[in-house]
């Protein structure tokens, strides 16, 4: 039996858009409001994704478009924006996409959990320390020394630990 | 009088230039207006295009210049005024339906007027289509943004691209 044959428009006038100059492309992706459409454009064909990952690009991208902020990465956890915050659903996403127990951080030197000491751009800054009162000023009881310290992704789940401060 | 005063004291009442088409048509249009072209403000303040003689556009056919023309007439006064920072709201209201309905096109046209905007440099006509193209895009997913521009189907090797894409990225966009 024949399989059905892949419709294939036979030779209407091609899609205009798919040759454009890079550098109208460009002027168009930058014109997207949000970092979500610029990636679903870069998945859409193969010259726009050249045209979009293309660092420069990305770079003035940036400038034009700072990136959303999605929520706080806190000592208690994730807490996505809320609404009416338009990063909301965003937020939300990544609250269920990401692993914000940082669970794939193998525990340290000490057995206590990790918690965040820094974000920046999505990598968090993780820290691990000998148990130790709360009430104290923590500047008082954890020697430098005694820190553990990571960087992680908590959405790719990817992390590295870093050396100890001698 | 037939024309407004474009006011920048030119000389005198307004000095019309003369565009040819790639399909030469001989378009008359006032030197304020093809002036928003900075390619032909060139042209023209070297005193190009007026009389008999035209300035010839190669790269332009006659249903796209009219096009082009159109938006140019209509955003002269303003841009005569220095962006017209003393234009009423509702000129600048008037102003923005125009734009809106003027892109309101098939795709093909948009294509056009982006590359003749892009060759004789009319900065607000090329960021207004490029707007509107990213309107068209925005919100949709990889398939619907090669629907709505009409690209072929994928090939397997786009087909895999998306599909990774979807895997990797695809709690963002639910």
């Amino acid at each position: 039996m024949a399989s059905p044959a892949r419709q294939i428009a036979d030779h209407q006038a091609p899609a205009p858009f798919l040759t454009l100059t890079d550098e109208l492309l460009e002027d168009i992706f930058f014109r997207l409001p949000a970092p979500t459409d610029l990636a679903r454009a870069s998945a859409a064909c193969i010259s726009f994704r050249r045209i979009i990952t293309d660092r420069s690009f990305l770079r003035r991208f940036r400038v034009v478009h700072p990136p959303p902020l999605l929520g706080f990465a806190a000592y208690e956890g994730f807490l996505p924006a809320q609404p009416p915050h338009p990063s909301a659903p965003l937020g939300d996403a990544l609250a269920g996409a990401a692993d914000f127990s940082y669970s794939f951080v193998p525990t340290g030197r000490w057995n206590t959990p990790w918690h965040p000491r820094d974000v920046r751009q999505g990598r968090v800054v993780l820290e691990c320390t000998p148990e130790c009162e709360l009430a104290f000023d923590y500047y008082d009881i954890v020697y430098l020394k005694h820190l553990e310290l990571a960087v992680c992704d908590p959405l790719s789940r990817r992390y590295r630990l870093l050396p100890r401060i001698p | 009088m037939a024309a407004p005063e474009s006011g920048d004291g030119n000389n005198g009442a307004a000095r019309m230039v003369t565009l040819i088409s790639s399909d030469n048509t001989r378009f008359e249009v006032e030197a304020a207006a093809a002036s928003l072209s900075q390619t032909l403000q060139l042209t023209i303040l070297d005193g190009g295009g007026g009389g008999g003689d035209g300035i010839p556009l190669p790269n332009v056919d006659s249903a796209t210049l009219s096009k082009v023309l159109e938006y140019c007439i209509k955003h002269a006064p303003a841009a005569a005024n220095g962006g017209a920072p003393n234009a009423t709201a509702v000129d600048r209201a008037e102003l923005e339906r125009f734009d809106n309905e003027f892109v309101n096109i098939d795709q093909s046209v948009l294509y056009s007027l982006i590359m003749a905007a892009h060759n004789l440099e009319i900065e607000g006509l090329q960021s207004l289509v490029a707007k509107k193209v990213a309107d068209m895009i925005k919100g949709k997913s990889p398939m619907e943004i090669r629907r709505t521009l009409g690209f072929p189907d994928p090939t397997p090797e786009e087909q895999a691209e998306m599909n990774a894409h979807m895997l990797e990225y695809g709690w963002a966009y639910e």
